[in-house]
């Protein structure tokens, strides 16, 4: 009987999370994150370094007595650090059962983008950086960079890395 | 009371293994009284689950000749049968006789476990057993006392009927998992009589518990309808049968042919357990090979339920009066006796989930003591509290831990037979002494020590122990021996293992070391140590020919990992053409670590307390500075690398000279190595927490933990800080 109804719990929160995006700063631009992957967000936290780590990812912080990582959005897609002010915010992201922070500059608000506003083959320069763009989404007049979370997160070449630490080790 | 340990403590399991079963067929009946009240359908799983417990106390109560209880639970059985198959239909008048049943054997119970037998019993059970007689005989259409509610729905009972009789419905997923359990324990229960009795085939009691083993598994298969282990259990069965009545006399290749269908039918049930069904393959082969051993004996015989059990009898009672009681006996059962009725099984998942708990209070326990908020304060009042509370939070604390604890009697016991099955095969003579079996140690622990310990006997018998002739010509005993010994020391279990073979070969090792390229060609001034540790090192194998046992490459250097896995360290000492010993050193639990905190910046690390040595201030005549930079203090005549904490993260920086700071001198795998910090913060319980998934493995570090103030540190990984402190070459 709990199966049940928590099967169904979770199938109802999957249909109303449907079409639902958060959008965070970065710079100028506005992106989106689908809200499926939002546990929450939190300020600025104490960040612990740690040490042989790609270079956007920050370290680990202490969020009620778990530890995850965090990783700054701004260096992922190779923009210029910015120094953390009162508006940074973590987006605590939940993919692949593990559970990751996103340094964003500042957040906006949850938006409802329509799948016939995505345009999923934007043309887009085609720069490194660009795979991690799942496509743009069109608001009224304004366009939301839309994040591909499984690449921005587990792209090929934070696995490179890894291994490349292995092999020295 | 003549009854000696060992028959006490079969009693015993007896006792709260029906005690446990009666308490759920109780709730059972009660469930099914409520049904039949509503007029509901009666759940046949419901009536299965009962007629399981009945049987299967039935069954034990027969074999222990405790004939009371299996008269009452014969009957109450019967009656259950005929329910089962939709004969008689189950009215509220059942409940009561069964809740009855429960209440009578319940008293039994209890009397057996203060009088370990059945005399003297006084209690009516005559009345009991002729009500369940005349309620089993009653016509299935005497149904007139129903409540009227049950009487307008008559079709649940033939609907109910195909279900009974397709036995595949009733197997739940919580049966099946049971049985799987079950069976994995009797297996190795009997495994561990079989190496028994190989040695020593006269042991009865072995021998009874063997078949006893083999009977439940046996009869759970059969219940369960797994027809292949359920007829090659029978065949073992009757072979131990024979066995037991002195008609049969088991040889070598018999119990290796017995051990091998144990084997097969663990993998059938570990099959099971991921969903496949249980299937023996070669069934027939092996069931005619278990024959052609009992019919040399005699004509195929059915071993009948009643037959065996009246013999059993007989058999103890020759027993009883040969054994005087032993001063270790008494002790046993002294133990024993205190365990009584007090045994309850847990989900490992909840004892995890508890350990986790106590982790996150031993965490917030340092929260409230240490708040800043406290800071400068004089709290004489609030300092006796907390004091109060950190003693109970410790206490918490070991106590959890200790429910996680099990002996390491049950993977010793696997090692028994492993090193039987190798030095058959090998056809070398070998004894394996084991004692400490009584150590307790972390369920992951034991997980994580088993391989390795496979890998190190695999060895010692590979490498170590000489054949017969050359150990003859040695001048020494034609059988090996090789120990296995476990302690615990302060918070550590060391688990030695000792051979009197061979010994280690250094020149061999260094030839070998050079050939693979593991030494360069120069390195000559090795101490012993050195050299012996060069066989944990990847890629080092010294078998001279590859074996299919050990020698394959991937050895030594996977034990050194698994064991340093838990934080454990591995030693070895070995003497040339005397033996060689193996320590493992192994902290009790893997979860929560007593550490030494310090600070480098604004950065926390912490190290096992364990592996500190010393902390001091270096002077600046201690200090060499070696030509690549790489800085080395003498302590006490020792060269000790030290390693900056902050080129982990390859900050640069002003690097402040050694002076100024506090080097912390730790020892791991017998190696030194230093730590220039800026602090030392104090001694802490840590709960230790791997690094999140996402971030992978890194070097220098193994862990981390949260503190008290709710700040990261980072646990640091000294053997590969080692490893790191070993590229300096120290001139």
């Amino acid at each position: 009987m709990m199966t049940d109804n928590q099967l169904t719990f979770e199938e109802e929160i999957m249909d109303t999370q449907k079409g639902k995006f958060l959008c965070f700063q970065l710079g100028k631009e506005e992106y989106a994150v689908e809200i499926r992957y939002v546990m929450e967000i939190i300020g600025m936290q104490r960040i612990t370094p740690l040490p042989d780590l790609p270079h956007f990812v920050k370290g680990v912080i202490n969020l009620r007595g778990k530890v995850i990582p965090v990783v700054d959005v701004r260096l992922r897609f190779g923009f210029q650090e910015r120094a953390y002010d009162e508006r940074t915010c973590i987006v605590v992201a939940n993919i692949q059962e593990t559970n990751v922070g996103l340094i964003v500059d500042s957040v906006n608000e949850v938006l409802d983008i329509p799948e016939n506003q995505i345009d999923l083959q934007p043309k887009v320069k085609k720069g490194k950086e660009s795979r991690f763009i799942q496509g743009l989404g069109k608001v009224e007049e304004q366009v939301k960079i839309i994040l591909d979370m499984e690449r921005f997160l587990f792209d090929e070449e934070l696995n490179e890395i890894q291994q490349s630490v292995a092999v020295e080790v | 009371m003549g009854i000696n340990a060992e028959e006490r403590e079969i009693l015993l399991d007896f006792i709260n293994e029906s005690n446990e079963g009666l308490e759920q067929t109780e709730l059972n009946l009660l469930k099914l009284e409520e049904s039949i009240s509503r007029g509901e359908e009666i759940d046949s799983k419901t009536i299965d689950s009962i007629f399981r417990v009945i049987h299967s106390i039935k069954g034990s109560a027969g074999f222990l000749s405790l004939n009371l209880i299996n008269r009452i639970t014969h009957h109450a059985e019967s009656l259950l049968d005929k329910i089962r198959k939709g004969k008689i239909k189950m009215r509220k008048s059942h409940i009561d006789v069964f809740l009855e049943v429960c209440d009578a054997l319940q008293i039994l119970l209890d009397y057996l476990k203060t009088h370990f037998s059945e005399e003297g019993f006084e209690g009516g059970s005559e009345d009991l057993i002729l009500r369940l007689d005349k309620m089993a005989s009653t016509d299935v259409n005497v149904d007139k006392d129903t409540s009227p509610k049950a009487e307008s729905s008559p079709q649940p009972v033939p609907e109910k009927m195909p279900k009974t009789l397709d036995p595949n419905d009733l197997i739940t997923d919580e049966l099946k998992k049971q049985f799987v359990n079950e069976s994995l324990e009797l297996l190795d229960q009997l495994e561990q009589d079989l190496i028994i009795l190989e040695k020593n085939p006269d042991n009865t009691e072995n021998l009874q518990s063997a078949f006893r083993a083999l009977h439940s598994i046996k009869g759970n298969a059969g219940f369960m309808n797994y027809r292949d282990i359920n007829e090659i259990a029978h065949q073992a069965e009757t072979l131990f049968d024979l066995a037991r009545s002195d008609e049969l006399v088991l040889q070598t290749q018999q119990f290796s042919l017995i051990l091998k269908i144990v084997d097969f039918i663990r993998s059938a049930i570990e099959g099971l357990a991921e969903g496949k069904p249980p299937i023996i393959p070669g069934k027939f082969g092996l069931i005619d090979l278990l024959r052609g051993i009992s019919d040399k004996v005699k004509p195929q015989e059915e071993p009948q339920q009643e037959k065996p059990e009246t013999k059993t009898a007989a058999k103890e009672d020759k027993k009883k009066p040969e054994k005087p009681e032993k001063p270790e006996e008494a002790t046993a059962s002294k133990k024993s006796g205190k365990k009584i009725g007090e045994v309850i099984r847990v989900d490992v998942e909840k004892l995890n989930r508890l350990m986790d708990l106590v982790g996150e209070i031993v965490i917030a326990e340092s929260m409230v003591s240490h708040h800043p908020d406290l800071a400068g304060m004089e709290l004489e009042g609030f300092e006796k509290a907390i004091a109060y509370l950190q003693k109970n939070v410790r206490d918490l604390q070991d106590l959890a831990t200790s429910m996680r604890m099990i002996p390491l009697s049950g993977l010793f016991g696997k090692m028994k037979r492993l090193v039987r099955d190798i030095s058959m095969k090998k056809k070398r003579e070998v004894e394996l002494v084991v004692s400490g079996g009584e150590t307790e140690v972390d369920r992951s622990v034991i997980e994580h020590i088993s391989d390795p310990l496979v890998h190190i006997l695999r060895n010692s018998i590979d490498h170590g122990i000489e054949e017969r002739e050359e150990r003859l010509k040695k001048g020494k005993p034609a059988q090996g021996i090789i120990s296995l010994e476990a302690k615990r020391v302060g918070g550590e279990i060391w688990i030695t293992i000792e051979d009197d073979g061979q010994g280690l070969n250094k020149e061999k090792i260094i030839k070998r070391a050079k050939e693979k390229g593991i030494l360069g060609e120069n390195e000559e001034s090795l101490n012993d140590d050195q050299i012996y540790n060069l066989i944990f090192r990847p890629g080092f194998s010294t078998a001279e020919k590859v074996t299919n046992i050990s020698g394959r490459g991937v050895g030594m250097d996977v034990v050194k990992k698994n064991v340093e896995k838990i934080r454990g360290r591995i030693d070895i000492t070995s003497e040339f053409g005397k033996g060689t010993t193996i320590n493992l050193k192994i902290p009790l639990t893997t979860a929560i670590v007593d550490g030494m905190l310090m600070r480098v910046e604004d950065s926390l690390y912490a190290i096992p307390t364990l592996d500190i040595r010393e902390s001091l201030q270096v002077h600046t005549e201690q200090i060499i500075d070696l030509v690549d930079g790489q800085e080395v203090v003498k302590v006490r005549e020792q060269l000790v690398p030290v390693i900056r904490l902050q080129e982990l993260h390859n900050k640069m920086g002003a690097m402040r000279p050694l002076e100024e700071g506090i080097v912390v001198v730790t020892e791991s795998t017998g190696k030194a190595v230093g730590f220039l910090v800026d602090e030392i913060v104090g001694q802490q319980q840590l709960v230790i927490k791997p690094l999140p998934h996402y971030i992978g493995k890194l070097h220098g570090v193994s862990g981390c933990a949260v503190l008290g103030n709710g700040n990261i540190c980072l646990i640091l990984d000294l053997a590969s800080m080692v490893k790191i402190a070993e590229s300096i070459k120290i001139d």
